[in-house]
């Protein structure tokens, strides 16, 4: 490597006489060394440190010199021998030699040359000194360069990342080049990576450059991607301007390098073992320098080394980068690690909670797999067959199988195939299979319900079986003590003669005893909703449902009389209906217990008697109203006879009085006698004695009674009586009809003659008794055979009485007929037709 | 005491035997007495002769009662002047009263009551 700057190509020509000076440069300068003739010593001297050529001088002109040239001598770096050619005019140039030698100390390097100096003998003298020189120079050179290479050992072994190549480019500048730039491989151009240049500021601007533009980066044809892409280094020696438009691949980058100035360069791969990382170049500016082989070569190890480092640099900065992941990594698994104990912790908890569930559980649970093992078993299933613990049925496994017997709820044994768990192992799914179950070691007998299910492995083969077994016999008990009590209740019901039904809280009858079925006709069906209600009789149907919903609502006790149909008979019927609640602990009503009771009776019978009080009340005032009559009749004869006898009234008078007052006496005492009849035989206590009578001899009687009366009215009585007319009668009550009927006709006859008569026809005796009197309206001839009502008096009724009605009630009591052809103005005819023998009537009518 | 009036009593009841006590008492007392069954007997009566004296009527009498007859008896002006005694048994008589009725005698009555209401509307007896 040549430096331009430095003079290391320069001659210094040092003589005391001008025109050799002038000469001798001449003649070295024509053999192409660079000379430079010094002004004096003190100049020669001030540049002996800056690596001359060498040193052209005379003995003259190094008079007064020595010391300062020896000193300069002695501070030679060891590689520097500068060569000092001197002219001597001496006559022994072995001498002279001596003389220099020892003046100028053992470092001096001396050729001498006698005068005059031949132009050959100096050039050839020049040649060997530039010879050795240059070599010196070059091993200078190499030293610096092993150096820089020790340095950048040492760099790249401290340093890492691109910083190294920065550094690296450093080192080399000023020492080996102008300028050093590191290019690396970026995908398919190059990119600076590192610059270093004698002059920090051109670095800078050129940095700026680059960062401003981006034309570096597509380098196509330039010389550092072509190093880079082929790996072959490239030696500019000299660069012309043209080679410089060359080796730069855009306008740009040529100008950045007219920047940076080169004048020579090396452009060397970073050589790794792959392709290459990039591109090395070092450049010299100066006008004269130059690089050579050397300089190429030390440039190919520094590129190697500068790959090297970088490659190192990434993969210190992979490794980190993996450190720094594997250290994340390391963190993220270990709390991915505490999770998962967290997790673990938790999945830890959760089992020990199932597992407390589990065993807590009072419903046994057993699991086993399809050769029938038990995988899973809680204490409740053991507890609930007798045993303390699972682990002393797991114990007892074998025994309690032999011991253990399953029957269904009709009582029939199930053989182990039919048990809950083989079924189950079969693949089928129980849902509340009651079961009664029996140990027969212990003798314990209990109601268990079983439900299970196959469990399916993630292929949906079927590998357990899961049964759950339920405790249910306080339950079964408790169900059939309710059973045993329900039938006990409905014996009870059964059994009384009211209609007995209960109903829900809600108000819907679920049972009725037989005898609403009796009632109703109709069969008993288990889900049929019974109910009254549609048997109401209208009239009682809105009530007796408003009735019933509010108790319901309320829980009032419910009572209510109304009538149903009995469609048995397809009459109304009045019912008493009740019913009370019955309620839980809680008050809450449960159920509603409720009787129908039939009191058709009893309603018929009140109304009788209601009937009969009535009655007896309008009796009582009736009678009361009508014996006032006859007895003021009575009275007032009394009194007038009184107040006769006073007036002294003749005794026919008092005679005739008399004879009124007793009349009057005896219709009071007959009238009372009617009345009790009357109050008698409402009451029902008509009662016919029968005996042999002789009917035509009883009338000619009553006839013969009344012959007087009705003489005195003026009313014969003709007579047609039928002989030897036999009956069984009550003589009596017969002669009070007879009695009657002749009486009225008497009475009503106007005075015109009676005609009585008697006949037997169709088994029955027909009296009849025809006068031809006032007669009676259409209206009234129903009437007349009326008892009173309402204070309606009997002489009400046409002014018969009460004779006609107790008439009709012995004539039909005896199991006959009374009845009247009338036509007012022309007379009335009664006829009475009796059987002969007894026909029962149920009671004489009420009419 | 106004004058003895010569008109008759006319006695009206359905009974018999009362009619022919009153008929007595009054004949022996010096009174006139008419007799009617009813109140269709007794407005025949009134139809058919000079107003009486009294009209002594009966409460219940068949065909026609004593309420039956006031209503057609009071239909005609000239029996206004006639009174109309009320006799009858019933309890009840006291609020009849006031149907336009002269008075009322209670059934069994006194001869003196009797004696009395009679002479009040016509005169004494002998």
């Amino acid at each position: 490597m040549v430096k331009g700057t430095d003079n290391a190509g320069r001659v210094l020509v040092l003589l005391s006489d001008g025109a050799e000076a002038e000469l001798t440069s001449r003649v070295l300068a024509a053999a192409g060394f660079n000379c430079w003739v010094a002004p004096g010593g003190g100049a020669l001297c001030e540049q002996l440190g800056h690596d001359p050529m060498a040193v052209v001088t005379s003995e003259e002109a190094l008079a007064g010199l020595m010391t300062t040239i020896q000193g300069a001598l002695a501070k030679q770096p060891p590689w520097s021998d500068l060569p000092l050619v001197i002219f001597t005019s001496a006559d022994d140039q072995t001498d002279a030699r001596l003389r220099l030698q020892q003046a100028l100390g053992p470092s001096a390097n001396l050729l001498m040359l006698d005068r005059p100096v031949k132009d050959g003998a100096l050039r050839g003298v020049m040649q060997v000194a530039r010879r050795a020189r240059l070599r010196q120079f070059e091993a200078r050179h190499q030293t610096t360069r092993l150096e820089v290479l020790a340095d950048a050992s040492r760099l790249i072994s401290s340093l890492d990342g691109e910083e190294v190549l920065q550094s690296l480019v450093q080192l080399v500048v000023p020492r080996l080049a102008d300028w050093c730039a590191v290019d690396l491989l970026d995908g398919g151009s190059t990119r600076l990576a590192a610059l270093a240049h004698v002059s920090a500021e051109t670095a800078e601007g050129v940095r700026e450059r680059l960062r401003q533009g981006t034309a570096l980066d597509r380098r196509e044809a330039g010389a550092v991607l072509r190093v880079t892409r082929t790996g072959s280094p490239e030696l500019l020696q000299e660069v012309t301007d043209a080679r410089l438009e060359q080796a730069a691949s855009s306008d740009l980058h040529a100008r950045i390098l007219r920047q940076l100035g080169m004048r020579s360069a090396v452009i060397v791969p970073l050589a790794s073992a792959g392709p290459p990382l990039g591109a090395l170049t070092l450049a010299l500016k100066e006008p004269g320098s130059s690089y050579d082989e050397s300089d190429l070569h030390f440039a190919l190890e520094l590129g190697r080394r500068a790959a090297a480092a970088l490659e190192k640099a990434r993969l210190l900065q992979t490794e980190r980068a993996v450190r720094v992941e594997a250290r994340i990594a390391s963190e993220q698994a270990r709390r991915a690690e505490e999770r998962i104990s967290g997790l673990a912790g938790e999945a830890e908890r959760s089992r020990a909670q199932l597992e407390a569930t589990f065993q807590a559980m009072t419903d046994g649970v057993v699991v086993v797999d399809m050769a029938g093992n038990v995988v899973l078993m809680n204490e409740a299933e053991a507890q609930i067959r007798g045993y303390e613990s699972a682990a002393a049925l797991r114990m007892d496994l074998a025994r309690f199988g032999r011991v253990f017997e399953l029957k269904d709820l009709e009582g029939k044994n199930l053989a182990a195939d039919r048990w809950p768990i083989s079924r189950v192992l079969r693949g089928e799914t129980l849902v509340d299979c009651e079961l009664s179950a029996l140990r027969r070691d212990t003798g314990q007998l209990w109601y268990l319900s079983f439900s299970g299910r196959p469990i399916s492995d993630e292929r949906g083969r079927q590998s357990l079986a899961l049964v759950i077994t339920r405790d249910i016999t306080s339950r079964k008990l408790a169900e059939d003590a309710l059973r045993e009590s329900e039938r006990r209740f409905r014996f009870l019901a059964d059994n009384v003669p009211q209609i007995v039904w209960t109903a829900n809280r809600e108000g819907v009858v679920d049972y009725c005893n037989e005898r609403w079925y009796d009632f109703t006709g109709q069969k008993r069906a288990n889900d049929a909703e019974e109910s009254w209600v549609p048997l109401l009789h209208p009239d009682d149907l809105q009530q007796s449902v408003e009735t019933w919903e509010r108790s319901v609502r309320t829980g009032e006790p419910y009572q209510i009389e109304h009538r149903l149909l009995d469609r048995r008979t397809g009459e109304q019927r009045w019912f008493l209906a009740r019913a009370l609640p019955l309620r839980d602990q809680n008050h809450q009503i449960q159920k509603w217990f409720g009787t129908l009771t039939d009191i058709q009776d009893q309603k018929e019978v009140e109304g009788e008697l209601a009937q009969a009080l009535h009655t007896r009340e309008d009796f009582l005032a009736i009678a009361g109203h009508e014996l006032k009559t006859p007895l003021t009749a009575l009275l007032m004869h009394v009194q007038g006879l009184q107040a006769g006898r006073r007036a002294k009234i003749s005794a026919a008078k008092l005679d005739e009085r008399l004879e009124k007052a007793s009349r009057a006496g005896d219709r009071l005492a007959s009238l009372i006698d009617q009345m009790l009849d009357v109050s008698r035989i409402s009451a029902g206590r008509l009662q016919l004695e029968r005996e042999d009578v002789a009917l035509d001899t009883l009338i000619r009687e009553v006839c013969d009674r009344f012959s007087e009366q009705a003489a005195r009215a003026g009313s014969a009585i003709v007579l047609e009586i039928q002989p030897r007319v036999q009956g069984s009668w009550d003589r009596l009550r017969l002669e009070q009809v007879v009695t009657n009927l002749v009486s009225n006709a008497v009475k009503y006859g106007k005075g015109n003659p009676i005609a009585v008569s008697l006949e037997v026809a169709a088994g029955r005796a027909v009296i009849q008794v025809r006068d031809h009197g006032i007669g009676i309206l259409p209206g009234q001839q129903q009437k007349i055979f009326e008892r009173f009502e309402r204070a309606v008096g009997p002489r009400e009724f046409g002014g018969f009485g009460l004779g006609l009605w107790i008439t009709r009630q012995i004539v039909e009591a005896s199991g006959g007929e009374v009845t009247v052809e009338s036509e007012p103005g022309v007379g009335s005819l009664f006829t009475v037709r009796l059987p002969l023998e007894p026909v029962e009537n149920r009671h004489a009518s009420q009419g | 005491m106004p004058a003895r009036d010569e008109r008759p009593v006319l006695v009206v009841d359905d009974d018999a035997d009362i009619r022919e006590a009153i008929q007595d008492a009054l004949e022996q007392e010096g009174y006139a007495v008419e007799l009617a069954r009813d109140g269709g007997e007794a407005l025949a009566f009134l139809q058919g002769h000079p107003a009486p004296a009294l009209i002594l009527l009966d409460w219940n009498m068949a065909p026609m009662n004593a309420e039956q007859f006031m209503a057609e008896f009071s239909k005609e002006p000239r029996f206004a002047q006639v009174p109309v005694v009320l006799v009858t048994a019933d309890v009840r008589a006291n609020e009849k009263a006031q149907q336009g009725f002269a008075g009322v005698l209670k059934k069994p009555m006194k001869l003196e009551a009797l004696f009395e209401v009679v002479a009040r509307h016509c005169g004494s007896g002998r």
